[in-house]
C-alpha cells in the first residue's frame, strides 16, 4: 500500500511536470504580450519585459521558472504586483470552501436520488426525478447560476447574491454549482443499484431473512457505491474547475476569477502558477479516491 | 419536492459553514444607522473593477487605482461641469504670458489626515519617482510637456534639471518645455497627484499595495478604511479634507465585482445602491428615475493600413467610409449607441465654447453616400468591387464588436460588393496586432485621458507613439503643431476642428463609427451627482442621500 502510494505520488510529480513545461510552451505561444495595454508606450513595455525577464531566451526564462518552483515560488503577477503564492493562498480557500461544500452536497444528494429512483415505484417520482437528472446534466452551471440569482435573489429576495461575507451568501453559488453533478451522480447511483439489486448475493441476503435496511445499506449500497466514488475523482476537479464561472457570477474573490482574468490578461506567471495549483489538487484527488476505493472494496488491491 | 430540497439545502449550507466563518459586518442591506447628532449615516454601495496594479500615483496604474482615486486622492485643482477649473488642494495659480510657467500656491489648510501638510515635496515626490521608466506608470509621458522630463525619462539628463521646482512649502513651479495649452487638464492625471513625501516614497511599495494602512494617509475627500483583496474597499470620510463641506457622504463602499448581469441582478436586490450597467435595462427602467444615461466619451472607430494596398489609395479609404449608415450600425449595437462621423467623442465638452463637440463644428464630417463611394472605387479600378483583394477587419471578441463588424460587414457587402472577412481576435491578440500594424482594417476605441480634444487628435499625428497605422499628413501635422503653441481657446479649437476633418474626410486615416451613452442605475433619493467632464461620469464623493 504505502509503496503504491510512493509510486502513485511519483508518477504524480511527473504528471505535474509534463503539465508544467506544455503549459509553459502555450502560454508563451499564444499571442499577445501582458504590458501590451491602451495606455503604455513602445518604450515603457520595453522597460516592463526587462524588468520581469521577459526579454531573456525562452529556454533560460523556462530553467528560472523551474528553479523557482523548486523553492516553491510561482513568480510575480505581471499585472498585479503581487506574487502568485499569494494570490493562491488568498483566494483558494474561497473557492475550496464552496468547491468542497457543492460536492458534499452533491455526493449525499446524488446518491439519495439515485437510490430512490431506483427503489421507487411511483411512476410520477421516478419521471420527475428522470426530468431533473437529464436537466441536471445538460444545463451549464452559469445559467443555473443566473436563474437561481434572478428567482431567489431577486424576484424572491430571499438571499443575497454578491460575494461571500455571511453563510447565507453561501446558498445560490453551492447550489448552483451542485445542481450538475448532482445529476450526474444520480444517474450513475441509479444505473449501479439497479444493477446490484439483481445479483445473487442479494437473493440470498433475502432468503437468509435480512432486514430490508441491512440489506440495502450492507451489501447493495456497498457494491453500488464502488463506480460512483471513482467518479468523485473527477468531480472534484469539476466542482473546482466549474467555479471559474460561478465565482465570476456570484462575485466570488476565489482563484477560479482569478485564473479567467489571467488567461485574457496573458498574465503568464498566474496561469502557470495556478495550473500547477490545480494539476496538484487533481492528483492528490484522484489518489485519495483510488485508496477510498480499496478501503470499500478489499478486492481492489492498491499493488502496481 | 424541489422547493423542500433547496429549502434543506439551505439550512445545511448555512448550519455547516456558521461555525467556520466570521462573518464580516455592514453590508448595504442593513438599515441605516444614526450618528451621534441623530442624523443619519450615510452610505452608499457601488462597485469596481477586479484591482490589478497598485495605489501608488507615480507607480502600476490600473483599475483599481482610479476607484481610488475617485476618492482617496487630492489633486491640485479639478475640472467643474462648467469646463472652469475648481481649486481643490491649491487655492490660486499664477501663470505667465506665453504659459510656460504655472505656479501654484497651495492652500494652507491642506493636510494629510495623519495630520502633516501638504507640501510641494508631496507632488515633486510622485513626479520624481513617475520619471523613472521601471516604476510600470503608464501616464509617465503626460509629465513630457515639463522642461527636461522627457530627457530625464530617458535617462540624458539629471533630475536636477527638472522643470519642477518647491519654492517653499506651499508653493509649487512648474516650467514647461513649451507652451501646453491642455496643461491644467493634466493635473488630475495620476502623476501629478502627491504622496506623501515620508510615507510613500518607495515605488509600487508594501504601502501601495493596502498592506500598510498607517502609509496610505489621504489628502482626499476619504481615506480607504478596510480594504479585502478581491472583495470590496471601504472608503470612510476624511474630515481633514480640505473642502469637507462639499462632502455629504460618511461611506462608500466599492464591491469587486465585473458581470454586468450579475451587477444588475445586486442592483435590484440592494445590494447596490449605484451600479453601472449595459443596454440591457433601458427598455425595463424606461420611465423610472433610477435611470440616468450619460453620454460617454469614447470614442469607437476603425483604422485603416494606410500604407498597405489596397487602402494605400484615397480613394478606396474614401468609398469605404462613406458607405456605411452610422445610424443603422448604432441600430444594431443598441439603443444607447448613436451613429458618429467626428473622431473625437461628439459629446466631448469644449472648453471653448461650453458646447459639444460635434454642436461647436457645426456640421457632419461625413456624408452616407453610396454612389459617390460606388463611384470612387471604380475609378480606383475596382468597378463594382471586381478585383478588389480579399482584405480583413480584426476585432476584439465582445458582444459590442461583433455587433459593429457584421453590420459594417453587411454594408460594405450590399453597398460596395466586397466581402471584408471578419476575424475576432481575443482583445490583448487584437492590441498586439494593432501595435505591429499586421492589419488591413482594425477597430479602435478610445477614451480621452483628460477632457481635450488634444488627447485624441495627436495619436495620428506623424510622430507620435500611439500612431498606430502610421498614418503620415502632412496638412494634418501642420495644423496640429499650430494648435500646441496658440495659446487663445477659441483659435486652438478652431485649429482642431480643421484638423480633424482633415484627417477624417480629406486624409480618411479611418472610419469614425459610433458614441455610446453610459447607462447607469442609482437610487433615486441619491442627489448631487455632479458630472465630471472630463470622463462624463458622476462623481460619487460628491452624491448625498436625500432624508
Amino acid at each position: 500500500m504505502l509503496r503504491y502510494i510512493i509510486k502513485r505520488l511519483l508518477v504524480g510529480i511527473v504528471t505535474l511536470w509534463a503539465l508544467i513545461t506544455l503549459t509553459f510552451i502555450l502560454v508563451h505561444r499564444m499571442p499577445g504580450s501582458p504590458f501590451e495595454a491602451e495606455n503604455l508606450s513602445g518604450s515603457a513595455i520595453e522597460q516592463l519585459e526587462k524588468a520581469y525577464g521577459l526579454n531573456e531566451p525562452e529556454w533560460k526564462q523556462y530553467l528560472i521558472y523551474m528553479e523557482n518552483l523548486l523553492h516553491g515560488e510561482l513568480g510575480i503577477s505581471y499585472k498585479k504586483n503581487i506574487s502568485v503564492n499569494t494570490l493562491i493562498a488568498r483566494g483558494a480557500p474561497y473557492t475550496i470552501k464552496v468547491g468542497l461544500l457543492a460536492f458534499a452536497l452533491s455526493a449525499v444528494i446524488g446518491i439519495t436520488i439515485g437510490i430512490w429512483m431506483s427503489v421507487t415505484k411511483s411512476q410520477i417520482v421516478k419521471n420527475i426525478l428522470l426530468a431533473y437528472a437529464t436537466l441536471g446534466v445538460s444545463v451549464p452551471a452559469f445559467v443555473i447560476g443566473l436563474y437561481l440569482m434572478l428567482v431567489f435573489g431577486v424576484w424572491l429576495n430571499a438571499v443575497p447574491v454578491v460575494g461571500l461575507s455571511t453563510p447565507l451568501h453561501y446558498v445560490l453559488p453551492v447550489a448552483a454549482q451542485a445542481f450538475g453533478p448532482i445529476a450526474t451522480i444520480a444517474r450513475l447511483t441509479k444505473s449501479t443499484y439497479t444493477e446490484a439489486t439483481q445479483m445473487d448475493y442479494v437473493i440470498m441476503a433475502k432468503a437468509k431473512g435480512l432486514s430490508t435496511f441491512q440489506i440495502m445499506f450492507r451489501h447493495v449500497l456497498k457494491n453500488a457505491l464502488i463506480p460512483v466514488v471513482t467518479y468523485f475523482g473527477p468531480a472534484i476537479a469539476f466542482t473546482i474547475t466549474g467555479s471559474f464561472v460561478i465565482e465570476q457570477i456570484f462575485s466570488i474573490p476565489g482563484i477560479g476569477r482569478e485564473f479567467t482574468n489571467a488567461i485574457t490578461n496573458r498574465d503568464y506567471t498566474v496561469v502557470l502558477g495556478f495550473s500547477v495549483f490545480i494539476g496538484a489538487l487533481i492528483i492528490v484527488a484522484n489518489l485519495v479516491v483510488d485508496i477510498l476505493c480499496s478501503l470499500i472494496d478489499p478486492r481492489i488491491k492498491l499493488t502496481d | 419536492m424541489k422547493k423542500l430540497w433547496k429549502k434543506a439545502l439551505s439550512a445545511v449550507v448555512a448550519a455547516s459553514i456558521a461555525a467556520g466563518l466570521t462573518a464580516c459586518g455592514g453590508s448595504s442591506g442593513e438599515t441605516a444607522e444614526t450618528k451621534a447628532d441623530g442624523s443619519a449615516y450615510k452610505s452608499v454601495t457601488t462597485t469596481m473593477s477586479m484591482e490589478g496594479g497598485t495605489l501608488d500615483s507615480a507607480g502600476i496604474i490600473s483599475y483599481w487605482w482610479w476607484t481610488y482615486n475617485g476618492y482617496a486622492t487630492g489633486s491640485l485643482v479639478e475640472l467643474a461641469e462648467d469646463g472652469t477649473f475648481k481649486y481643490i488642494l491649491a487655492e490660486s495659480v499664477d501663470i505667465n504670458d506665453d504659459m510656460t510657467e504655472y505656479t501654484f500656491h497651495i492652500r494652507e489648510d491642506a493636510n494629510w489626515n495623519n495630520g502633516d501638510a501638504v507640501t510641494s515635496e508631496d507632488f515633486y515626490n510622485t513626479i520624481t519617482r513617475a520619471l523613472d521608466p521601471n516604476c510600470g506608470n503608464g501616464y509617465s509621458s503626460m509629465l513630457f510637456s515639463i522642461e527636461n522630463a522627457q530627457a530625464i525619462y530617458d535617462g540624458e539628463a539629471d533630475m536636477s534639471t527638472l522643470g519642477v521646482e518647491c519654492v517653499d512649502e506651499k508653493t509649487l513651479k512648474f516650467t514647461l518645455a513649451t507652451s501646453t495649452p491642455y496643461f491644467m487638464d493634466l493635473l488630475t492625471l495620476p502623476v501629478y497627484i502627491p504622496t506623501h513625501r515620508t510615507l510613500q516614497t518607495e515605488t509600487n511599495g508594501a504601502w501601495s499595495m493596502g498592506e500598510d494602512m498607517d502609509a496610505l494617509v489621504s489628502c482626499g475627500p476619504f481615506y480607504l478604511a478596510e480594504y479585502v483583496p478581491n472583495q470590496y474597499c471601504l472608503f470612510k470620510r476624511n474630515d481633514t479634507y480640505v473642502l469637507k463641506d462639499d462632502i455629504k457622504l460618511d461611506e462608500v463602499k466599492t464591491l469587486a465585482m465585473e458581470d454586468t448581469q450579475a451587477i444588475i441582478s445586486a442592483y435590484k436586490t440592494g445590494e447596490l445602491t449605484f451600479a453601472q450597467a449595459d443596454y440591457t435595462v433601458l427598455g425595463e427602467y424606461k420611465d423610472s428615475p433610477e435611470l440616468v444615461t450619460l453620454d460617454s466619451i469614447v470614442s469607437n472607430y476603425e483604422l485603416f493600413n494606410v500604407n498597405k494596398a489596397p487602402f494605400d489609395d484615397v480613394k478606396v479609404r474614401e468609398a469605404f467610409s462613406i458607405a456605411i449608415d452610422r445610424d443603422a450600425v448604432a441600430a444594431a449595437c443598441g439603443e444607447n449607441y448613436t451613429g458618429s462621423t467626428f473622431f473625437v467623442a461628439k459629446k466631448l465638452i469644449s472648453k471653448a465654447s461650453g458646447k459639444t463637440w460635434d454642436e461647436e463644428a457645426g456640421g457632419e464630417l461625413l456624408e452616407y453616400n453610396v454612389e459617390k463611394a460606388k463611384e470612387l472605387l471604380a475609378q480606383a479600378g475596382y468597378p463594382n468591387g471586381e478585383g478588389f483583394p480579399a482584405v480583413t477587419y480584426k476585432y476584439p471578441s465582445t458582444q459590442l464588436e461583433s455587433d459593429i463588424a457584421q453590420a459594417l460587414q453587411a454594408q460594405w457587402k450590399e453597398n460596395l460588393g466586397i466581402e471584408v472577412q471578419l476575424e475576432a481576435q481575443e482583445t490583448q491578440v487584437n492590441i498586439s496586432d494593432r501595435r505591429n500594424g499586421d492589419f488591413d482594417i482594425c477597430r479602435m476605441q478610445w477614451m480621452a485621458d483628460f477632457a481635450d480634444p488634444f488627447t485624441y487628435l495627436a495619436m495620428y499625428m506623424s510622430t507620435d507613439a500611439y500612431n498606430d497605422n502610421k498614418c503620415a499628413c502632412d496638412a494634418y501635422d501642420e495644423l496640429m503643431n499650430q494648435s500646441m503653441t496658440e495659446t487663445d481657446t477659441t483659435k486652438r479649437y478652431e485649429l482642431m476642428h480643421e484638423a480633424e476633418k482633415v484627417l477624417v474626410s480629406e486624409y480618411f486615416w479611418g472610419i469614425p463609427v459610433i458614441n455610446r451613452q453610459q447607462v447607469y442605475l442609482m437610487n433615486d433619493n441619491l442627489v448631487n451627482r455632479v458630472i465630471d467632464p472630463s470622463r462624463n461620469t458622476i462623481r460619487t464623493k460628491y452624491l448625498d442621500i436625500q432624508e
